[in-house]
């Protein structure tokens, strides 16, 4: 049975932590000039009137809340969270230039740490403003490994092999049996990552506001920054450098980080199957991309190298930042760094996409179905690392890698249907659902100028691709709600 | 010697057998199994009873507290342990040995916290699949081998090779011994005929004068690191290494030798084959670059898809011996180059000729060559058995007789001084660093001193309780 009140009581928790992290720019607009003290006051109180609402309404879970209120409640966050963030955004910022449904899109592309923006003139926005949709993206980039590890066991009840799926890198990842203390343990890595790279920031030359900001969008693989230009602003090489080095270190497996901090074990770092494999193809593609970026887009080799590096991180990763306009480059670099977003980063990171374990475990059964083709009698086993992948992933992983090319083109196909070119469409569809940000033709900045619809879509595209497809898809089953 | 088996499998009646055939030798076995009981009992002149391996009733009827050796041999390893346990803290049997399969056993066996204080009380592990993976492994990496046995530490090896005359004019067939000598001394490769067998009979004297004939099957002794090179100048077939390995069976041992086989670079693919699925999706689990195959290898098909007809070697390693024989049979008719067999039961092998498979090896014959090490104290270093067991091949440490304290009948003497029974070969004798192998000095020169190691070849075991007299050794 599907527990509602208990659904809406945690909501109603949940608001009440938004709330308390709303607190945040309220003290920095106060300390500033008091200008969007008021806003915030007032989307405290109608999302503190909801909060306190879903309480009384919700009921406390006594025991254990079933696998299938698992489901929903993630959704129910998920929809949730960025519905409560959007208040306060359209409080400060509606007006002409910014429309409920920007306002809306702005929201989810921050919580699911997506990074594509409808809005412009940052540079002249107070800075409360601007750490709020900061904050936003930090909580969206733990929020996916908190939730990712919470529901994982719920789903877990059915299929074992759920969990690790959901976790990434097949093996290793459980931190701890509890999972209270995994969700604590990975708010501290979590901090730890984002003070670190603050840290770094602040000293490769931001000021302490412009690397606080920057840190909080890093560490969640997001990609908002507070300037118009991006990191291009800065035109640093030190602070893209900083960049990269951050947006790599979020896109592993927390488990890894975990053992390091924890447990001191640094060798796992060096046997992992999928960090392997994910340095690789981002190495590789960084390297084809400088390659063109030199030969054919006659750069010279220091600039084919700082923007060719730091675009291809910054798609990989899923992140987007921009260090430079990536829309000029010789046409086919753009092109591979939207497909390369699709990879993404490994199993229980912040960043999107297909996941790197995901394309591992495929690459390696393709090479299975070749020895299949050559040997009829052979009997083999996929592996990955040192470990067989069991038929069950094997299965699972499939089922989501057709889920995401099927959702992808329909996507893709609706945008094109709301009046998008077909360069736009493909890469705004690429871009949401990876939760990457920027794209190709008219969204190579922001996403101002496309219609009302086609940001709707693109806001489920985001939700679909933060959750992975087949939570938010699995809703839809009648055989979910079926007793 | 009062000898007590525990388990009357395959190993446990062969080895049974064996030790029988010693005149002061009693042996008793126990089994729970009736049929396997009746079966020893009708053998010859083993007394064998029905009963646990474990149970103090049972044990006390087969004479425990008689028994000068406890020998554990049921198909679990956890009863094997227990009852030498038992054997030893109980009874306080002098020597208790138990066969193990589990190679985590035997690893946490050797470990010092393991032999301290309260725990298991054994005093020899034997582990048959490490030896037969082992003898296999020698198998496939010696081209033209047909037995590589090693000696003194790894240093020496005894190799037994077929002498072929092929188009190239063959160096050993036609030739005599002596010759044999100088042409490999001039390439200072040293090496020394044993024994020679022809039509399946041991030459009763080999000489420097004694010629190899075709079909001729050679015993040699050289350094191990130089074995390949004296095959190669002793065969006329042009030596190429194996680099193509199919095995048949993914039993234990097969899987372990595949595993072994895939680390190394000299070998280029394994494939390993089994007509249970269970046990293939086992294996695959288990290898990496090796392929496992589910099919019969008695499927011609099979052999054609996967181009088996072109390896190198193939072993049969299944647990049925007339499996293993049929299909290294249909192996070697098909074309591959050399097959090898592991076949159980000694009356088998006398059967099969040699040209139909190359090499049968028989895990019953490994265990007990171990065993007997072990039964023979320690002046012996290494016994290997051969030939079915009809021949034995030891290694000796010379030690001063206390027993005629008058004159030692070896220390201090020549080989041609010793009182030597027929059908013994002196292979080697090491000292320290030093390796004699070379005929003249070894015969007629070289005095033997204490702690001086001998490698002897019996060509009949029958002469073995003259040779234990002489080096003061059970037998």
């Amino acid at each position: 049975m599907i527990q509602y009140r208990a659904i809406a009581y945690m909501a109603g928790l949940m608001l009440w932590i938004f709330i308390i992290m709303l607190l945040i720019p309220l003290v920095m607009s106060l300390w500033e000039d008091g200008q969007s003290t008021n806003t915030f006051l007032k989307s405290m109180g109608i999302t503190a009137a909801a909060g306190t609402a879903l309480l009384i309404i919700g009921k406390r879970p006594d025991s254990h809340i079933s696998a299938r209120t698992g489901f929903l409640l993630t959704l129910v966050f998920w929809f949730m969270l960025p519905a409560a963030a959007m208040v306060p955004m359209y409080l400060l910022l509606g007006g002409e230039d910014v429309s409920f449904v920007d306002a809306l899109f702005e929201s989810v592309s921050a919580i699911t740490t997506t990074g594509a923006t409808v809005l412009s003139g940052l540079d002249d926005m107070p800075r409360s403003v601007l750490m709020y949709r900061q904050m936003l993206q930090w909580l969206g980039g733990l929020g996916i490994v908190v939730l990712a590890i919470t529901i994982a066991p719920l789903m877990n009840t059915r299929t074992s092999h759920f969990a690790r799926i959901d976790l990434g890198a097949i093996h290793e990842t459980e931190l701890a049996p509890r999972i209270i203390k995994t969700a604590q343990y990975l708010w501290i890595i979590y901090s730890l990552l984002t003070l670190t790279c603050a840290a770094a920031y602040w000293v490769a030359g931001m000021n302490l506001f412009d690397a606080i900001a920057h840190a909080f969008s890093t560490v969640a693989i997001g990609g908002f920054s507070t300037h118009d230009a991006s990191l291009a602003y800065f035109d640093s090489p030190f602070i893209e450098a900083v960049a990269v080095v951050f947006m790599l270190i979020a896109s592993v497996n927390f488990g890894l980080h975990f053992r390091a901090m924890f447990r001191l074990q640094f060798d796992h770092y060096l046997f992992n199957t999928e960090l392997q494999f994910f340095l690789f193809y981002t190495v590789a593609l960084s390297a084809l991309v400088v390659g063109v970026l030199h030969f054919v887009g006659d750069q010279g080799i220091g600039e084919a190298v700082r923007y060719g590096v730091f675009t291809t991180v910054s798609f990989i990763t899923t992140t987007g930042f921009a260090s430079t306009d990536h829309t000029v480059f010789p046409s086919v670099v753009p092109f591979l760094l939207v497909l390369g977003a699709c990879f993404g980063g490994c199993g229980g990171s912040t960043s999107g996409g297909i996941k790197s374990f995901r394309i591992l475990v495929l690459t390696r059964q393709s090479i299975t179905q070749f020895k299949k083709v050559l040997h009829p009698y052979g009997v083999f086993h996929t592996r990955a690392g040192d470990e067989n992948a069991s038929p069950s992933v094997i299965d699972a992983i499939l089922a989501f890698f057709i889920l995401y090319v099927f959702v992808y083109v329909v996507i893709f196909l609706v945008l094109m249907l709301c009046g998008l070119d077909f360069i736009t469409a493909f890469s705004a569809s690429g871009a949401t659902l990876n939760n990457a940000g920027p794209g190709l033709g008219d969204i190579g900045g922001t996403y101002e100028t496309l219609p009302d619809i086609a940001k709707l879509v693109m806001c489920l595209a985001m939700l679909l691709g933060r959750l992975e497809i087949v939570t938010l898809l699995v809703l839809l089953t009648p055989f979910f709600w079926r007793i | 010697m009062n000898i007590l088996i525990l388990g009357a499998g395959k190993v446990g009646r062969a080895l049974a057998e064996i030790l029988s055939r010693e005149p002061d030798n009693d042996v008793s076995v126990i089994d729970l199994d009736p049929d396997r009981v009746e079966q020893v009992k009708r053998h010859s002149e083993i007394t064998a009873l029905v009963g646990s391996a474990c149970y103090e009733s049972d044990l006390k009827k087969a004479n425990i507290e008689r028994a000068d050796i406890v020998i554990a041999c049921t198909r679990s390893d956890e009863i094997n342990l227990l009852a030498c346990d038992v054997a030893k803290r109980m009874f306080g049997v002098p020597d208790c040995i138990a066969r193990l399969h589990s190679e985590e056993f035997d690893n946490y066996m050797h470990r010092r916290e393991m032999q301290s204080g309260s725990a298991y009380q054994i005093d020899q592990i034997i582990r048959p699949e490490g030896l037969i993976t082992e003898q296999f492994l020698q198998l496939i990496l010696h081209t033209n081998a047909l037995q590589v046995k090693k000696f003194v530490k790894d240093r020496l090896s005894l190799v037994a090779v077929r002498a072929v005359a092929g188009s190239r004019g063959g160096l050993m067939v036609g030739q005599d011994l002596r010759s044999l000598g100088q042409t490999l001394e001039r390439k200072y490769l040293e090496t020394r005929v044993v024994a020679i067998y022809r039509q399946g009979q041991a030459l009763e004297k080999i000489s420097g004068e004694t010629t190899i004939e075709q079909g001729d099957e050679v015993f040699f002794l050289a350094e191990s690191n130089f074995i390949d090179e004296v095959i190669h100048e002793m065969h006329t077939e042009v030596r190429r290494p194996h680099h193509y390995i199919a095995i048949a069976g993914c039993t234990k041992i097969g899987i372990s030798l595949a595993q072994i086989l895939e680390e190394r670079t000299d070998i280029e693919q394994v494939k390993i084959l089994d007509v249970d699925r269970n046990r293939c999706e086992m294996a695959a689990d288990k290898l990496k670059s090796a392929i496992v195959l589910h099919g019969d290898a008695g499927d011609s098909n099979m052999f054609e898809v996967e181009n088996l007809s072109h390896y190198d070697v193939f072993c049969a390693l299944t647990e049925d011996d007339e499996h293993n024989i049929m299909s290294a049979m249909l192996a070697r008719q098909r074309g591959v180059r050399k097959v090898i067999a592991l076949v159980s039961n000694p009356v088998y092998s006398e059967l099969i000729e040699s040209d139909k498979i190359d090499v049968l090896v028989s895990p019953a014959a490994i265990t007990t060559s171990e065993l007997l090490q072990h039964i023979r104290g320690a002046n012996v270093e290494l016994v290997h058995s051969l030939r079915y067991g009809l021949a034995e091949a030891l290694e000796i440490v010379v030690q001063l007789n206390d027993a005629m304290a008058s004159e030692d009948p070896v220390v201090g003497k020549r080989f041609k001084e010793i009182d030597l029974p027929p059908k013994v070969t002196v292979g080697a004798v090491v000292r320290g660093e030093e390796v004699f192998l070379q005929s003249a000095y070894l015969e007629k020169e070289l005095r033997l001193e204490v702690n001086d190691r001998v490698v002897l070849f019996l060509s009949d075991r029958e002469v073995l309780s003259q040779v234990a007299k002489l080096f003061s050794f059970h037998q």
